[in-house]
């Protein structure tokens, strides 16, 4: 059970990883990065939860779509800014970039842009920690309704499954790949029947609400160490920054799905708000903790920032 | 003793003098141990030996976790056409790992099968594309010196690299010389004998080829000297090039690759544009529709032919 104290500090991360992606989406719409970025608005729920269950010892494994994770567990929005610039005062050095940041000192040990590739990197260092005899420590991948089309995907519960190896696997499900919708592109993927059929374990998250992911991460995590087995945890989120494009077959405008790039709708002077439901995890900490406690510690967060990155 | 004997003989020796290594690949402890390749192996305390399931994939990318985790393995391997399914990794994962100092070492070790009528999905011998593609290491393994330098200095050196073996030597005795070989760029390549009226120099697996063509050579008084390259990526030919002015500034090149992309090509291009020659032979497959049906898969030297171009 979390102390409200607790609480307080998850809700303080939550909000400054949303300043911090909407100020780098700021800076990406003036072309201060050459670097691909694949910003992750509605995705901080799971992350921050995620960065809170993991023990020392764990690693984190990561996809393109990494910021959450990694900006979490930066020294400071400033040193993640400087890794997009390709700087030595980056977090890795200027090293990675975006879509390959990783950041070891922090358990993040490998991010790859390649679909379904960090898959089967994170069972062999899920192995790596069997072989050291770190009994407690586990193995999270993150990684997406796209990725999880690959046949490594399959292949990795099997060797996981196979090796009692307890393996986190975090299924960012928004539904979309670049721009085809999950229904468009394959037939339903049953990920809990497919556990089953593994004997592995399968949670779903729904709801965006952090300290619920927090709970349910710790019980896949205890449970993936207790049955040494692999753990699917199907998260269910919406990537926000979508607009519409005015074409003339679309006068009211068309669609469109937000999957990388500067986020042309999401600007700093709207606030932290991105939709009034419980797509946005900001919305939903706002309905517990209140709109008036969130804009305070949203201003306080916001003074800070701007003082590390000097704008 | 044979090839495959002496090979195992070696690999058992080198992986019970390490702890906390894993082994890893389908059926290396069970029925035939990939044909004795894999057979009794016992590495030290806290060592794992997998039989795995049929996932090349992901089993290339466990190695690679495995590594990033700092516990060394080796991945072997049936059939070198299997690895296709593990390119990914060989390629982007290598490519996003290799710039960091290695914890530990991976390594694969397949079986070139080259032994013929196994059809033409069973007929792919040119490691050379698999190292080329993103410039990794790689190592044919063709006499009793090779084995005992690159099992011994290789297989566990921290980083990645292939190794492989013919399974057309299996049955063979191992090539041993009389006299020690001489090592030389760092034993990435090697001369084994030393005449001063032509030079053979082979590459891939073709060593046996040109000892044989040596032997013919010296029954008809013609003293060779005799080179096989045991490594894929080009490297800096002066040691050839050097050897090549004191044999008559004769040169044949053995290849028994089917690649199109291969060092044994650059060679002859250096030997070419330093002026070390005088008469050339250069011997390699040539394309046929024959590769793709059931065939014997040898690579025949006509002697004749050779000792009436060149003397």
């Amino acid at each position: 059970m979390l102390s409200i104290e607790q609480k307080h500090k998850i809700v303080r991360r939550l909000i400054k990883l949303r300043i911090g992606q909407i100020i780098i989406n700021e800076k990406y719409r003036k072309g201060s990065f050459k670097v691909p970025i694949h910003l992750a608005f509605g995705h901080e729920a799971i992350a921050i939860a995620t960065n809170f269950v993991r023990a020392k010892g764990d690693f984190l494994v990561l996809s393109h779509r990494n910021i959450q994770y990694n900006l979490d567990s930066a020294l400071s929005l400033r040193h993640h800014i400087h890794e997009y610039m390709l700087s030595p005062t980056g977090t890795s050095h200027g090293k990675h970039g975006s879509m390959n940041l990783m950041n070891p000192r922090e358990g993040i040990v490998y991010t790859s842009s390649i679909l379904g590739n960090n898959l089967s990197v994170g069972t062999g260092l899920s192995l790596s920690q069997k072989i050291k005899g770190l009994e407690n420590s586990v193995t999270f991948v993150v990684t997406g309704d796209g990725a999880m089309e690959e046949g490594t995907f399959y292949e990795s519960i099997e060797f996981s499954k196979s090796n009692r190896l307890p393996l986190l696997i975090i299924i960012e499900n928004n539904e979309w790949s670049l721009a085809t919708k999950r229904h468009e592109r394959r037939c339903n993927i049953e990920l809990k029947k497919l556990s089953e059929a593994f004997g592995s374990g399968y949670s779903h998250l729904t709801g965006n609400n952090v300290f619920h992911y927090i709970d349910e991460l710790q019980k896949a995590r205890a449970n993936a160490l207790k049955n040494l087995c692999p753990w699917c945890i199907e998260v269910q989120i919406s990537t926000l920054g979508d607009w519409r494009m005015k074409t003339q077959e679309h006068p009211d405008g068309k669609f469109v799905n937000y999957h990388g790039g500067p986020a042309p709708t999401v600007e700093l002077a709207k606030g932290i708000y991105i939709e009034n439901d419980s797509r946005d995890p900001v919305h939903v900490i706002s309905c517990e903790f209140g709109e008036e406690f969130i804009r305070k510690m949203e201003s306080e967060i916001l003074n800070e920032v701007k003082m590390d990155i000097e704008i | 003793m044979n090839y495959i004997s002496y090979i195992n003989s070696v690999i058992s020796d080198e992986v019970s003098k390490r702890e906390k290594i894993v082994l890893f690949g389908q059926n290396i402890s069970a029925g035939s141990c990939i044909s004795g390749f894999t057979r009794g192996l016992k590495p030290g305390e806290r060592s794992m030996i997998i039989n795995t399931p049929n996932v090349e994939n992901t089993q290339t990318g466990v190695g690679f976790g495995l590594m990033l985790g700092g516990v060394s393995s080796v991945f072997f391997v049936k059939q070198l056409d299997f690895m296709l399914l593990g390119m990914d990794h060989i390629v982007n994962t290598y490519n996003l790992i290799r710039k960091d100092v290695p914890k530990a070492s991976f390594t694969i070790m397949p079986v070139v099968v080259d032994s013929g009528y196994e059809g033409p999905q069973s007929s792919c011998n040119h490691l050379s594309d698999f190292c080329s593609i993103s410039h990794v290491d790689g190592f044919t393994i063709t006499n009793k010196h090779d084995a005992d330098y690159l099992l011994k200095n290789e297989m566990f050196r921290p980083g990645f690299r292939i190794i492989s073996i013919s399974q057309r030597l299996f049955k063979t005795n191992i090539i041993e010389f009389d006299k020690e070989a001489e090592a030389m760029e760092g034993g990435r390549m090697y001369k084994y004998l030393s005449g001063n009226d032509a030079l053979v120099v082979c590459f891939n697996f073709s060593l046996p080829q040109g000892l044989d063509l040596c032997n013919s050579l010296q029954k008809k008084k013609i003293d060779c000297s005799l080179i096989s390259i045991n490594t894929l990526l080009p490297f800096a030919w002066d040691k050839v090039l050097e050897v090549a002015g004191k044999t008559n500034r004769k040169v044949i090149i053995l290849d028994d690759s089917k690649s199109a992309n291969v060092s044994s090509m650059a060679l002859r291009c250096s030997l070419l544009e330093n002026g070390c020659v005088d008469k050339m032979l250069y011997l390699k497959r040539e394309f046929s529709e024959e590769w793709f049906i059931p065939n014997p898969d040898s690579f025949v030297i006509n002697h004749d032919h050779v000792i009436n171009y060149l003397f």
